[in-house]
């Protein structure tokens, strides 16, 4: 469904005025999403998986290289996508707060994609708000005087409202605590469970992918890397060995008890 | 004597409608880690503030002492020379048109360290956080650091004025796995070395795994739960505190 092909791209450094050369971020990327399918893309802060994600959203147009959304090009020669294709792929991101407009009621944070289309409606909003769990109270309730685990269901219930076939979560449930985590990531299965569409979850955090990725890449010098199985022996990319390395313990190791001089 | 711990007795909190923070007490002792866990909207972050008068408008201090070694003290006094506060989402904390090393000289001019002596300790407390060429991040402008450099900056901030207590608000939770391992060796070297007494307020029970002796488990504003780390994992008595031990332990299934 979704196809980048050797893609290249970089962003400017230093001010507006100094002569430094583009700084790489992807460098002949490469990345398939198929219908329907949960792909993974781990890597460290700043390796360009969120901007590969942006590209997937047609926000940013790749310096070099091919994106293709079923075997068409994904922006047209001035950057733009067409109307049915933009509804095609939605986005969560990680922080719900600044996705949304403080003084928008739910109802509006909702509605605004259906609005264009002119689809909005109380009834097909409440209906998505009932999807992600959220009671219908919230329609009417100001996005600043929700918590982040609302927020982000909202954010969620507004990637759905278009009926998207393709979901961009970067770093979508890093900023929630442990168990609206888990709660988020349960209706995030059930609803592609339900829907079918295909998500792109882009994280650093490698123990939120079990059971819950198709495949899996991560960031490696610059390009995503297909790995089989994050969790197998190896012989594995550094980058993945590094961030399996600092998952922390699950459990608190026995500690010596303090003797040490202190003041 | 420099004191050996610092206690927060029966802080109340209200909005003027709700309240947010109800009869909590904590004693965080020199050279140990005290763990602060919850739900978000538990009233963690209000309580971590409270210790050094801080609080947001609209939110009300009703009740509630801090003292040093049991002695009262008026919490504004403590902040920078006996506690350091590390806050999450570093980049909030930062002047954006000010370099990384005008926000030391300006910290340390409080103890009026000026001039080259100042400057000397900025690179001894950058060099501290990890830095291997501290002279080089003194030049930058916050913009230009990463997340994770920018945690490493302010958490050297934040000892400048060498405090005995430091509170650290979710130190870890925008940071990627490599570098939040590496914070946390940080701190715990600092705990070990400068004998801090650290207030580790974090929802990720992998951190308090870590790193945290005793954790007070909090929810609508109360503590509920209150006992050393390792039984904590062993045995939570409290149905809140299961939970939260049940949502970990699932992210190692």
């Amino acid at each position: 469904m979704m196809q980048l092909q050797d893609i290249h791209h970089g962003y400017r450094q230093g001010g507006i005025f100094s002569r430094s050369r583009r700084h790489p971020v992807l460098q002949g990327a490469r990345l398939t999403i198929g219908t329907g399918e949960c792909v993974a893309l781990l890597g460290r802060t700043g390796s360009g998986k969120s901007t590969l994600g942006r590209l997937v959203l047609g926000l940013e147009r790749p310096d070099a290289g091919r994106i293709l959304f079923d075997g068409a090009p994904l922006t047209d020669f001035r950057g733009r996508m067409a109307p049915a294709t933009r509804r095609a792929i939605q986005a969560v991101f990680q922080d719900p707060q600044a996705a949304t407009s403080p003084r928008f009621t739910g109802y509006e944070v909702v509605a605004e994609p259906l609005t264009v289309q002119g689809e909005a409606s109380r009834d097909r909003v409440a209906e998505l708000l009932a999807e992600v769990d959220l009671p219908p109270e919230l329609l009417d309730r100001p996005a600043h005087r929700m918590s982040g685990g609302q927020l982000q269901r909202l954010c969620i219930a507004r990637a759905l409202a278009t009926r998207p076939r393709l979901v961009v979560l970067d770093e979508a449930v890093n900023s929630l605590d442990l168990e609206t985590q888990a709660r988020v990531m349960a209706l995030l299965r059930r609803l592609r469970a339900q829907h079918g569409m295909a998500f792109l979850f882009v994280t650093h955090d490698l123990r939120l992918l079990r059971g819950f990725a198709d495949r899996s890449y991560v960031m490696q010098d610059r390009r995503p890397v297909e790995v089989a199985d994050p969790f197998g022996p190896g012989p594995l990319p550094p980058v993945l060995q590094a961030l399996r390395d600092a998952i922390l313990p699950e459990m608190p190791r026995p500690r010596l008890p303090a003797g040490r001089a202190v003041g | 004597m420099s004191p050996r711990a610092l206690s927060l007795l029966a802080l109340h909190l209200h909005d003027g409608e709700h309240a947010l923070v109800r009869d909590v007490s904590l004693t965080i002792r020199r050279g140990k880690v005290l763990g602060l866990v919850g739900t978000s909207g538990g009233g963690k972050s209000l309580t971590t503030l409270a210790i050094l008068d801080l609080l947001p408008p609209g939110v009300k201090r009703v009740a509630g002492l801090v003292a040093l070694d049991s002695q009262p003290v008026e919490p504004a006094t403590l902040r920078g020379r006996i506690v350091g506060l590390v806050q999450q989402a570093p980049r909030g904390g930062f002047n954006p048109l000010v370099s990384i090393g005008r926000h030391f000289l300006e910290t340390l001019a409080c103890d009026g360290l000026r001039g080259a002596p100042a400057w000397e300790k900025m690179q001894g407390l950058l060099a501290e956080v990890g830095f291997e060429r501290p002279a080089e991040i003194a030049s930058l402008y916050p913009s230009q650091l990463s997340g994770g450099m920018l945690q490493r900056v302010m958490l050297a901030l934040a000892l400048a004025r060498d405090p005995l207590f430091l509170l650290a608000d979710e130190p870890t939770t925008d940071l990627d796995l490599v570098v939040q391992a590496r914070l946390l060796d940080l701190l715990e070297a600092l705990v070990q070395r400068r004998g801090i007494g650290l207030l580790l307020v974090t929802h990720d029970l992998s951190v308090i795994a870590r790193l945290a002796d005793t954790v007070a488990v909090m929810d609508q504003g109360r503590i509920v739960e209150l006992q050393s780390a390792h039984n904590l994992f062993e045995d939570p008595a409290h149905p809140r505190a299961q939970a939260l031990v049940a949502a970990h332990r699932a992210l190692y299934a």
